[in-house]
């Protein structure tokens, strides 16, 4: 007398992961970008208003790629850019100047609805 | 009365200040005193309240603000002639002084300190003459009020 096992849910689970793995990472990837766009403008209305940084807000920018854990972001002061460089200096300060952090408290601020959208769209994408 | 900010500011220069090693590290709270000289460590805070629309789970059912979310911006400082030896130096001290470490507040239940980023020793220019050579630590905590 044999054992028989039911295995028609892990199939059923197996199938929808493997769908939903072909259209993830398209989708979060536009979830990567609107992040990287809510980050970006929240960053340039925290350092906005700062007299001798007038350009940096004009200088936060962004590059998305395909990185091997999935699709990324770099966000940040583009150095090619009116005071791009001043950057680190708003951020942490120096010796002799307080600091204006903006960058990093603008992706403290993302991160919860950041890993809300990617909950939405692994539950989405798994069909749940 | 307590007020919580300053509280938890100074929890971690308490711990900055404790910083074992001879002499005592010196260490600033915002600026620098006039004619202070390097070695230092000058601390910078900066502390966020995150709302119920950035981090709803973060309140409790009754949306009252109890978290508290602390960065401590520490600049290593250090000078010729060991240069950005002598900022590293601080920067450990500064590490094995509060790395790790859970707060006392009253109060407030903390998490413990983390290392979050920070930058190599980097010559500053603002100080003319001696060679002064500055890295920066980032540091951070959270805190939920009990």
């Amino acid at each position: 007398m044999g054992i028989e096992f039911d295995t028609h849910e892990i199939t059923v689970l197996a199938d929808a992961i493997n769908k939903a793995s072909r259209v993830a990472p398209a989708d979060a990837a536009k979830v990567v970008f609107v992040g990287a766009i809510n980050i970006k403008k929240d960053a340039a209305r925290r350092i906005r208003g700062h007299q001798r940084l007038r350009k940096l807000p004009w200088s936060i920018d962004f590059d998305t790629y395909r990185s091997l854990k999935g699709p990324a972001a770099e966000i940040g002061p583009n150095h090619a850019k009116g005071q791009g460089a001043l950057g680190n200096i708003a951020e942490y300060g120096t010796v002799n100047n307080p600091p204006i952090p903006f960058m990093r408290p603008a992706a403290d601020a993302e991160q919860p609805r950041f890993e809300r959208a990617m909950e939405d769209l692994a539950v989405k994408a798994l069909g749940l | 009365m307590s007020w919580p900010i300053q509280d938890h500011c100074d929890a971690f220069l308490t711990l900055v200040r404790a910083a074992a090693g001879s002499p005592s590290l010196v260490v600033y709270d915002g600026k620098v005193d006039d004619g202070g000289t390097a070695p230092y460590a000058l601390v910078y805070f900066s502390i966020e309240t995150p709302d119920g629309l950035t981090a709803p789970e973060w309140l409790s059912l009754t949306l009252t603000s109890t978290v508290i979310n602390a960065r401590a911006i520490v600049h290593c400082v250090g000078a010729d002639p060991e240069g950005a030896r002598a900022a590293r130096a601080v920067a450990g001290r500064v590490r094995a002084a509060v790395l790790d470490q859970t707060l006392t507040v009253a109060g407030y239940s903390c998490n413990p300190v983390r290392w979050i980023e920070g930058q190599p020793p980097q010559r500053n220019e603002e100080i003319p003459g001696v060679a002064v050579f500055d890295q920066v630590d980032l540091y951070g905590w959270t805190a939920t009020s009990s």
